[in-house]
C-alpha cells in the first residue's frame, strides 16, 4: 500500500502539472484576447470608413 | 471493543489516497472544461461584436478574413486542448503509478483508482472514451489480451464516430432549417452532445471549428449574393468572363451550386479554379463528360470569399444521359457535392484516433519506420498549428516594407523566451515530448529512443519551419523582382499553402504570359 510520502508527493506532483497547465491557459487567453482586439479595431475602422462613404 | 493497533492506519489511508484522486479527477475535468470555454467564451464575444458592429455582412467576412480570425482562434483552441490532454496523460501516470504501489504492497485490498473517484464526478467520466489513449493501452497490454481488446476497441471507436456522425447530421439539419443559427448556439448543442455521448475535449474542440469554417463558408455565400443578386453577375465575377449559355445558381447552406447547360462555361469554371495547371486534351474531353464537380483547394476564386464554397454542374450532360430523369439525377448531384463541402470540414474529428492507430499498430517495425511516421504526424501539427500564420504574417511584413526582408525572418523566428512575439511552436516541441505518441515511442525502443524524438521535433518544428520561412520571403521577393508589386505577390501567396510558394511562383511565373494575354482578353470583352 503506498504511503503518506508518496501519496504526498503525487498530490504535490499533480498540482505542479495543474499549475502549469493553469500558466499555459492563462497564455493562450491573452493571446487569445489580442486576437479579439486585433479584430475588434479592423471592424472599428471598417465602420469608420463605411459610415464616411454614407 | 479496542482498535488494533494499524486499523487507523487502514480506514486513513484509503482516504488520503481518495483525496489525492479526487484532485487529480477534478483536476482533469476541469482542464477540458476550461479550455473548451476559453473558445466558447471567445465566439460569444465575437457574435456580439459583429452584432453591435452593424456592418454589412460583406465588410465582416473581409474583416474575418484580413485579420485570419477563424485560423487563429482556432489554432489557440488547438494548443488549449492539447494542453489539457498531456495534463490528463500525466495524471493517468501517476495514478497508475499509485494503483501499481498498492498491488505490490498487497497489505489490504485498495480501493480500485476508479472506485475512489467521487459519484458525481464518475458519472461524467465513466464511459468516456479516449480512442487515442485507449489504443495505446491495447498495444501495452498483454499479447494475448490484444485481440480481444482491439476488438472490442474498434466496437467502441464504430459506435463514437457513428455517433459523431449523427451529431454531424443533426448540425446539418439545423443549419439547413436555418443557416443563420448563431454560432454560439450550435456550440452549446456540440456540448450538449458531448456530455450524452462522452466525446472527448479534443472532439468538440473539432466540432467547433468544422462549424466556424461552415459559418464563414455560409456568410461568404451570402455577402457574394448581396453584392452580385443576379446569376450571370455572380459567375462573372467568378470566372471573369461572361457565361456564354444558361446558367442557374442554387445557394445552399454549404455550397453555391451552379448549374451550366453550356458546357464551356462549366468547363471555365474548372479552368478558373485550377488556372496554373496545365491540362492535357484528353483530360479536357473527361471533364466534358462529368456530371458535377466541387472545387476545393486553392483559392483561385476571383471571390476569395468563396474559398471551398463552389460546386458546378454539368447540366446538359446530365441531361443528354439522363433524359427525363435529369431533373432528379441533378438533385442527386447537388446532394453529393454539397456532402463533399460538408465532410471535409468534418473529417478531422475522426483523424486523429486512426492515425495514432496507423502509427504504432503494426507489428515488428523498426524504429526508423515508426520514427517517420512519427515525423509526418509532426508535420501535419505544424501545418495545421504554424504554416498558415506564418504565411499570413510573412506577406503582411513583406508588403508593407517597414522591415528588410533579413529582419522579417529574425522577427518571426525568434524564440519566445528571447521575446519572439510568433513562437508558435515553442509550446508544441513540449507538447509533442510529453505526448501519448512520445511515449509509446520511447516505450517501444528504449530510454535511447528520447534523443531520436528530440531530433526529429528539432527538424521539423525549427529546422524545416525555418527553412520554410526563409524560402517563403524568397519566393515573395523573386515574384515581386519578376514584376509583381508587393500586393500582387500577397495576393497569389495568400491563398497557396506555405509549403507549396516555391512550386505554386515556378507554376505562375512559367504561365505568365499566357495569363497576360487571358488578362488582356477579358479586358477587352
Amino acid at each position: 500500500m503506498a504511503n503518506n510520502n508518496q501519496t504526498g508527493d503525487i498530490s504535490k506532483k499533480i498540482e505542479e502539472e495543474y499549475r502549469e497547465f493553469l500558466s499555459r491557459l492563462e497564455a493562450l487567453r491573452k493571446e487569445e484576447e489580442r486576437i479579439i482586439e486585433e479584430y475588434k479595431e479592423n471592424l472599428k475602422h471598417r465602420k469608420d470608413a463605411w459610415l464616411k462613404e454614407d | 471493543m479496542g482498535i488494533e493497533k494499524g486499523s487507523a492506519e487502514k480506514i486513513s489511508q484509503p482516504e488520503t489516497q481518495a483525496a489525492v484522486v479526487e484532485r487529480a479527477a477534478e483536476a482533469v475535468l476541469a482542464a477540458e472544461e476550461e479550455a473548451g470555454n476559453l473558445d466558447t467564451e471567445a465566439q460569444g464575444r465575437i457574435d456580439r461584436m459583429e452584432d453591435e458592429s452593424g456592418l454589412p455582412l460583406g465588410e465582416i467576412v473581409d474583416a474575418r478574413r484580413k485579420t485570419g480570425l477563424f485560423d487563429k482562434l482556432g489554432s489557440v483552441a488547438f494548443r488549449a486542448s492539447v494542453s489539457a490532454g498531456v495534463l490528463r496523460e500525466r495524471f493517468g501516470d501517476f495514478l497508475d503509478g499509485l494503483a501499481r504501489t498498492e498491488e505490490y504492497m498487497g497489505e489490504v485490498a485498495p480501493p480500485r483508482v476508479g472506485g475512489m473517484i467521487p459519484a458525481h464526478l464518475r458519472e461524467r467520466i465513466k464511459d468516456r472514451f479516449y480512442p487515442e489513449l485507449d489504443i495505446i493501452r491495447i498495444l501495452n497490454a498483454p499479447k494475448m489480451e490484444r485481440r480481444e481488446r482491439l476488438r472490442r476497441f474498434r466496437e467502441k471507436l464504430a459506435e463514437q464516430t457513428a455517433n459523431l456522425a449523427r451529431m454531424q447530421a443533426e448540425l446539418i439539419r439545423m443549419l439547413e432549417a436555418n443557416p443563420d443559427t448563431p454560432l454560439i448556439e450550435l456550440f452549446k448543442f456540440v456540448e450538449e452532445k458531448g456530455d450524452e455521448h462522452n466525446f472527448t475535449g479534443e472532439q468538440k474542440m473539432m466540432a467547433r471549428s468544422a462549424l466556424r469554417l461552415c459559418r464563414n463558408r455560409r456568410d461568404g455565400i451570402k455577402s457574394a449574393r448581396e453584392k452580385y443578386p443576379r446569376d450571370e453577375e455572380l459567375f462573372e465575377a467568378m470566372v471573369g468572363k461572361k457565361p456564354k449559355g444558361r446558367i442557374q445558381i442554387v445557394e445552399r447552406p454549404a455550397v453555391l451550386y451552379i448549374r451550366c447547360w453550356d458546357p464551356d462555361d462549366y468547363e471555365a469554371i474548372y479552368m478558373r479554379h485550377h488556372r496554373h495547371i496545365q491540362f492535357s486534351e484528353a483530360k479536357k474531353k473527361a471533364l466534358r463528360e462529368d456530371f458535377g464537380t466541387f472545387l476545393y483547394g486553392d483559392e483561385n476564386s476571383f471571390l476569395p470569399e468563396l474559398h471551398n464554397a463552389v460546386a458546378a454542374e454539368n447540366s446538359s450532360e446530365i441531361e443528354a444521359e439522363r433524359g427525363e430523369d435529369s431533373e432528379k439525377t441533378s438533385q442527386k448531384v447537388m446532394a453529393h457535392e454539397e456532402h463533399h463541402a460538408i465532410q471535409q470540414l468534418f473529417v478531422k474529428m475522426t483523424r486523429r484516433p486512426k492515425l495514432y492507430e496507423r502509427i504504432f499498430s503494426a507489428e515488428g517495425q523498426s524504429m526508423k519506420e515508426v520514427a517517420q511516421r512519427v515525423e509526418s504526424y509532426l508535420r501535419s501539427e505544424r501545418e495545421e498549428i504554424a504554416d498558415n500564420r506564418a504565411r499570413s504574417e510573412i506577406t503582411a511584413y513583406l508588403k508593407e516594407k517597414r522591415l528588410s526582408p533579413q529582419r522579417v525572418f529574425e522577427v518571426l523566428t525568434r524564440p519566445k523566451n528571447e521575446g519572439g512575439a510568433y513562437d508558435w511552436l515553442g509550446d508544441m516541441k513540449w507538447f509533442f515530448l510529453n505526448s501519448v505518441v512520445a511515449k509509446e515511442f520511447v516505450r517501444m525502443f528504449g530510454g535511447k529512443s528520447e534523443l531520436v524524438l528530440g531530433k526529429l521535433a528539432q527538424k521539423v518544428y525549427e529546422d524545416e519551419y525555418r527553412a520554410l520561412i526563409r524560402n517563403g520571403i524568397d519566393v515573395f521577393l523573386a515574384l515581386e523582382k519578376s514584376g509583381f508589386t508587393a500586393e500582387e505577390a500577397a495576393a497569389i501567396l495568400d491563398r497557396v499553402p506555405l509549403r507549396d510558394w516555391g512550386r505554386a511562383a515556378k507554376r505562375l511565373l512559367e504561365a505568365r504570359p499566357r495569363e497576360k494575354a487571358l488578362e488582356k482578353t477579358a479586358g477587352e470583352q
